[in-house]
């Protein structure tokens, strides 16, 4: 699997969860969506994403770095750095 | 004046069933689910008591819990949650969504200042507090043994696998949870109901061991009849459960649990071969209480009205419950007071029952002095086994059905009775007018509930 099919899949994943954890429609989230601007989390909604996507890609992340990520992208791209292979496994 | 009390909704999850109408079928076939503990906990610990009752899973996303409230919630909330949902439909409440990130409700056509939650619970969220000390306490002492083991090299046949089954014994949770401190609360089921259906009245969890459930019934039944509220959930829920089976060994080594190997004949309250309770993983009942004109206004169809409640303390031991029982005939005494009833109008009793040679042997005695051998007698503990704080709310559910289909279940493996009591040996059509159903427990309590019939078609 190619890094670009990685991400693509990755991303599917996190999309996934967002929408499952927000409520919304995964149509509405794009890479650069921002959590709290355009979707609207506040900061019971960062808590249950971190479990939801710990969860999904069954492994823990790291949890300073993982909160203080701003964009769906960023997401992808941490999951991504905690090992990419591993989180498409 | 005090105002009358009805019982409009039951909900239930338990081992024989996760409906009302399951477990009435099983109660009256006098089903039980009784089963070797999981072989895993065989790794930590000599059990005396090999047998438990386990909860089969509920089908939490058919009733809308998904993924992430199962994670956010300790299971004795997700429990309530089911109970009471299955209460509200029966009691023809129905629910509309107040906020859809949030998977919450508001109740229809109630006044949510004047609806209350009154829950149970004995141990609270236990299963979640070791849980998350076990991830954190584990964690890292796993990791090491991984890295030792990466160092070790060849040292010889067996210590390798030594090392790798030492690890592989330390169970952990994989990862830790932000959401521990709100499930291991004692009042997190109390509060997620709350929150789940918009409750904005008393919200209160009654913490009274195995006491807990009728505690919590008695005390709901108080706001309403006191005029605090107009309805309250009210219910007990409990949720026992670890990969070592710790919570299990507590009881296992306080000498409490049944002795016997056989699990068609090992829970047998009453009996002379009892040999302790059957611990069972969990379960939770929920009842609609509500006001008896209101109920009735809104056309809502009163299963029972529950009539009387009181609660004592033995002052005596922990563990130990006073030998004469004098607090647990004090307690039903108060009931049967504040119920406005006479012994003789007692015609049956939900007993505690838990199969414990000194607790069954208290509890028919305090039954002859009080009331003869007239009224039916039987526990429900023998098909349930015991579920601690959940138990009294079980029973309060079998005790209103009893009311309404005039029938109830066998003492199940009651083959040699300790006492000359009316125990129930067959299911039969009983004229039940008044009924009582007690629950006694660690720390010296003693509750009593009085329910009595609403024939179906008209008052009283």
């Amino acid at each position: 699997m190619g890094e670009t099919d990685i991400r693509a899949e990755v991303f599917q994943r996190v999309r996934k969860v967002v929408a499952e954890v927000l409520k919304i429609g995964e149509d509405q989230i794009t890479l650069e969506s921002r959590y709290q601007e355009d979707l609207k989390a506040d900061s019971f909604d960062t808590l249950s994403l971190l479990v939801a996507l710990e969860d999904e890609f069954d492994r823990t992340l790291e949890d300073e770095g993982s909160l203080q990520l701003a964009t769906v992208g960023e997401t992808v791209d941490f999951i991504l750095s905690q090992g990419a292979q591993a989180a498409v496994g | 004046m005090r105002r009358r009390v009805a019982v409009t909704g039951l909900g239930v999850v338990s081992s024989i069933g996760a409906s009302v109408e399951e477990l009435w079928r099983a109660c009256l076939a006098g089903e039980s689910r009784v089963e070797p503990i999981p072989a895993s906990w065989l790794d930590y610990a000599d059990f005396a008591s090999r047998l438990w009752s386990p909860l089969p899973e509920p089908d939490w996303d058919a009733w809308g819990l998904g993924r992430i409230e199962r994670l956010q919630n300790d299971r004795t909330a997700l429990l309530a949650m089911v109970a009471a949902f299955q209460a509200l439909d029966a009691a023809g409440i129905g629910r509309e969504s107040r906020d859809e990130k949030r998977n919450t409700f508001a109740l229809k056509d109630v006044a949510p200042e004047r609806t209350g939650v009154s829950l149970g619970t004995g141990i609270g969220g236990i299963s979640s507090a070791l849980r998350s000390t076990l991830h954190q306490a584990l964690t890292r002492p796993k990791e090491s043994l991984r890295a030792l083991r990466g160092r070790l090299g060849d040292t010889g046949p067996g210590a390798l696998e030594l090392l790798d089954s030492t690890e592989r014994r330390l169970q952990a949770p994989a990862r830790a949870n932000p959401f521990a401190v709100a499930m291991t609360m004692p009042n997190t089921a109390t509060s997620a109901l709350s929150i789940k259906l918009s409750i904005l009245g008393s919200q209160r969890t009654h913490c009274a061991a195995c006491a807990s459930g009728t505690v919590a019934l008695g005390h709901g039944y108080r706001s309403i009849a006191s005029g605090e509220t107009d309805l309250v959930l009210a219910g007990g829920v409990e949720y026992l459960d670890d990969d070592y089976g710790a919570i299990f060994h507590s009881f296992d080594l306080a000498r409490t649990l049944v002795r016997d190997a056989d699990p068609a004949r090992a829970n047998r309250p009453f009996d002379r071969a009892r040999s302790g309770f059957l611990f069972s993983q969990g379960g939770g009942a929920v009842l609609v209480l509500e006001e008896l004109e209101q109920a009735r206004a809104r056309g809502a169809s009163c299963l029972a009205e529950v009539a009387g409640f009181a609660e004592t303390s033995d002052a005596y031991n922990l563990m130990v419950m006073e030998p004469e029982g004098r607090q647990i005939a004090r307690a039903v005494e108060g009931a049967l007071a504040d119920a406005g009833l006479r012994p003789e109008e007692i015609d049956y009793v939900n007993a505690h029952g838990t199969g414990t040679v000194a607790n069954d042997e208290t509890e028919t005695s305090v039954l002859a002095r009080i009331f003869g051998s007239r009224p039916l007698v039987n526990s429900t503990k023998s098909l349930l086994g015991h579920t601690l704080g959940a138990s009294g709310a079980l029973e309060a559910v079998v005790t209103v059905l009893s009311l309404q289909h005039q029938t109830t279940h066998v003492c199940r493996n009651l083959e040699e009775p300790i006492a000359d009591l009316n125990f129930v040996r067959r299911v039969d059509s009983y004229p039940i007018r008044n009924a009582l159903s007690q629950s006694f427990a660690f720390g010296g309590h003693n509750a009593a509930l009085v329910f009595k019939r609403i024939p179906q078609g008209g008052p009283p």
